[in-house]
């Protein structure tokens, strides 16, 4: 834990002495900016709608540049075979430089609630919808976190890591086409090879399964739950899931290295 | 290359290195040595040993499996328990964190789900990831400023009637371009028309009473206009009523039928009343047309004849029958706004409840009470009475005055259940210069007489309203928020009137979250603006900036 800390507080404080952490808070605050400057006008002011609206945004082009040079630059500068040498478990490393850039995703959230303020300050409302699709956003935006630092503990070059990075989020975020897709291709197969006398109402019915079942990977899709006024505990586990899941993938990726290394 | 070669490469090597600024330390040339002498042995040496070689592979083969072992595990274990979790926990820890309680049902809803007996099936005409689209197109037909599309997905309401019914209620999706089928399935003998239903539609069916029911997207939502801006909103979500309304109807064994009369220049329900006739449907009634011209006693299984907008007076003989039909327990419902019709025999009947349709005409006097600065359509007044418990308001115009008879008789129960201000004012004979005192005019009665119950005979019930527009469909499609007042009204004016459940049927309409800034304004605002737009930003680039500076000459 003490090598955790160590390690997020070494990163988090790196990221605000370098322009990228100021560049991101400034593109965050100017695209929320807009939209609430925009509502405003008419008298409006709808918080949910302004996170939803715009968190795309966030997860493909603010994530990844806020993810891409956990590892890469390490591995670049030569400072990574520093860190793997150090009294830190692979692990310990891995979750503090988490921990750290989750603590810079966190100041940038945490520098949009002068819109709530504002918004009850002029009589708004911001009800429990809009703390809810704060929540979904939060803990949806530490799961790319976590695959952002997985891309970037693939390459030292920042650019390709910041491109997978975008690949996989785009990737996820295109589940449902591809969800889809699947269906029609399974009714279509169905279809033609239909020797057990399958109907089109079961036919219709397997399709809509390996549809939702494709679907039920979609992040984007759990996360519109939050907007629509439903708020469930079902997405935030399966969004530290995956989380987890690329944590992991990443402590591999190093363990690899450092071993093929000798 | 041999291995004679390389050890002369290394010697070269090793003499470029020793150059005065770049000399090796002698021990690290000797360690050097050594490694290349363990690397290319001595001439002629031996093979070199492939036994530490063959310990990196082997390590590395087991930490290469070790590692997709791993993930793989890894990986499956978290699946599962994520699956696990969403089927056994999910549906448990899932709340309704909208503004209006969008998504949770009211007691109504769960008296009418819990007490099912029969399994329902609903079924939504369409793909369930297509309804965001299909409820865009809708709001884009009618150019609906507030979509509310955040909340209020009907897909997602009907989750909850499935969890609330314990798997008595099973709702399904079905593309009929897919499955085409499913229409002669559902709707056999064409009543429901689906091959023409609007997109968005459900159809409701109880397999064991094999009746079902059409819920189109029009019934799901209430789209009204605003009349300052001149553009339509949706003022509330309705479709809880819609399907409770439609389950009711296909659970219940019987189905008792409201005629609306035709024959003395009525209105047309399909057409100008649908609104109203749909209230109806959701107190579980059945709508049929009825010319009592061609007949000589009113149907047995009338629950109530409704007379929308009658612009001839009934005969004689027609009076006779209305009033056997009266006695036996009937009810009646009297649409009859300002026209310069004269009602003779409707009055005569109509005496035997101490209500008299007056030929006068009532306009508001309060200024502030007018809608649209018309005095002859204004904001009216519902008292608590027999059909309702609390008073509020709504909008009405094209006004008649409905007055009380006096009568004595202890047999007979009168209110009235529409009122104007104290501003009220009546003119005689629709004569603008035949003004009455202002004060608060009548323009609804609700009369039950028990003179004629026994045992087997229930007591006599009639509502008249003395206003037309208080529930077409082109006067709700107009009035904005106050539509729902006038449905409101309207469905507990049908339910007091054919004792369905005392009042406990209604559903009320689910208003639409406001995000509305009730303080600040231009200046405030126009600051603001400058800040989050502009100040802020800048300053954090500003920043970003400052640090670039200062880390270039480090």
């Amino acid at each position: 834990m003490k090598h955790i800390s160590a390690i997020a507080r070494r990163d988090y404080g790196a990221f605000f002495r370098s322009p990228i952490g100021f560049v991101v808070l400034a593109v965050y605050m100017f695209l929320n900016g807009i939209y609430y400057g925009g509502e405003i006008t008419n008298g409006y002011s709808d918080i949910s709608g302004q996170i939803s609206s715009f968190e795309w945004v966030v997860f493909l082009l603010l994530i990844p540049l806020m993810t891409m040079r956990i590892f890469s630059e390490e591995r670049k500068i030569g400072t990574e075979v520093l860190l793997l040498t150090s009294p830190a478990s692979v692990w310990e490393i891995v979750l503090g430089k988490y921990a750290a850039v989750v603590g810079v995703f966190l100041t940038m959230v945490a520098t949009s609630f002068l819109f709530p303020v504002l918004t009850l300050a002029f009589g708004g409302t911001v009800d429990a919808q809009a703390v809810g699709v704060y929540l979904g956003f939060v803990f949806l935006g530490a799961a790319y976190l976590a695959i952002g630092i997985f891309a970037s503990a693939l390459t030292e070059n920042q650019v390709i890591a910041a491109i997978v990075s975008v690949a996989t989020v785009v990737f996820l975020m295109l589940i449902q086409l591809f969800a889809s897709l699947m269906g029609s291709v399974v009714t279509t197969v169905l279809g033609w090879v239909n020797v057990f006398g399958i109907t089109d109402l079961q036919m219709s019915n397997i399709s809509t399964a390996v549809s939702d079942g494709i679907n039920w990977l979609n992040p984007m899709t759990r996360l519109d739950n939050f907007a629509k006024g439903i708020f469930e505990l079902s997405p935030i586990v399966y969004f530290l899931s995956l989380a987890a899941i690329f944590l992991f993938l990443t402590v591999r990726v190093i363990e690899k290295r450092r071993w093929s290394q000798g | 290359m041999s291995r004679a070669d390389g050890k002369k490469d290394m010697a070269k090597s090793k003499d470029t290195a020793k150059t005065p600024e770049n000399e090796v330390p002698a021990q690290d040339v000797r360690a050097a040595d050594a490694k290349v002498e363990a690397f290319y042995g001595e001439e002629p040496a031996a093979k070199p040993a492939k036994r530490p070689k063959v310990a990196v592979d082997r390590r590395a083969r087991v930490l290469r499996t070790f590692s997709v072992g791993s993930t793989i595990l890894f990986v499956a274990i978290v699946l599962v328990f994520n699956i696990l979790f969403s089927s056994v926990l999910g549906d448990v820890l899932k709340w309704d964190s909208s503004q209006t309680a969008t998504y949770t049902l009211d007691d109504t809803t769960k008296t009418i789900v819990q007490g099912l007996k029969d399994d329902i099936r609903i079924v939504g005409l369409f793909e369930r990831a297509s309804w965001p689209s299909i409820y865009q197109n809708y709001l884009s037909y009618y150019s609906v400023t507030n979509s509310g599309a955040q909340v209020g997905e009907t897909p997602i309401l009907l989750d909850s009637y499935a969890k609330l019914s314990g798997g008595r209620i099973a709702v399904e999706y079905v593309d009929p371009q897919k499955v085409p089928g499913i229409v002669k399935e559902l709707d056999p003998d064409g009543l429901l028309s689906l091959s023409s239903a609007s997109a968005g539609s459900y159809v409701v069916t109880d397999a064991t009473t094999k009746k079902s029911k059409l819920v189109g997207i029009s019934e799901m939502y209430a789209i009204t206009a605003d009349q300052s801006s001149y553009s339509y909103y949706n003022a509330g979500l309705t479709a809880e009523q819609a399907f409770s309304g439609a389950i009711q109807y296909v659970a219940s064994t019987t189905t008792p039928v409201v005629y609306f009369v035709t024959g003395h220049g009525e209105a047309e329900y399909t057409t100008a009343y649908k609104e109203f006739a749909n209230i109806l449907k959701y107190n579980n009634f059945d709508t049929k047309t009825l010319d009592i011209r061609t007949v000589t006693q009113i149907p047995a299984d009338a629950a109530m004849l409704a007379f929308l907008e009658p612009t001839i007076d009934i005969s004689a003989v027609q009076r006779d029958m209305l009033f056997s039909y009266l006695k036996g327990g009937g009810r009646m419902f009297l649409l009859c706004g300002y026209n310069t019709t004269s009602y003779v025999q409707f009055n005569d009947l109509l005496t035997e409840f101490g209500i008299e349709i007056t030929n006068d005409r009532v306009r508001e006097s309060d200024e502030g009470l007018r809608y649209g600065g018309d005095p002859y359509t204004f904001i009216a007044s519902v008292p608590t009475s027999a059909i309702s418990t609390q008073s509020y308001q709504l909008i009405l115009g094209a006004a008649r005055r409905i007055a009380p008879v006096q009568t004595s008789v202890e047999w007979l129960e009168t209110d009235k259940v529409l009122l104007t201000s104290a501003g009220g004012i009546s003119e005689a004979n629709g004569d603008a210069n035949a003004p009455s005192e202002p004060g608060a005019q009548p323009l609804g009665m609700s009369a039950e007489n028990s003179g004629w119950q026994t045992d087997k005979v229930k007591s006599a019930k009639v509502v008249v309203l003395g206003s037309s527009t208080l529930i077409s469909d082109t006067a709700l499609s107009m009035l904005g928020d106050y539509s729902l007042y006038n449905r409101q009204f309207m469905y507990y004016a049908m339910d007091w009137l054919t004792d369905a459940s005392s009042n406990s049927l209604y559903i009320k309409a689910k208003s639409l979250p406001t995000y509305t800034l009730n303080a600040g304004g231009g200046t405030a605002f126009l600051v603001t603006q400058i800040l989050v737009v502009a100040v802020i930003p800048l300053g954090l680039l500003v920043a970003a900036f400052l640090v670039f500076r200062r880390r270039r000459h480090m």
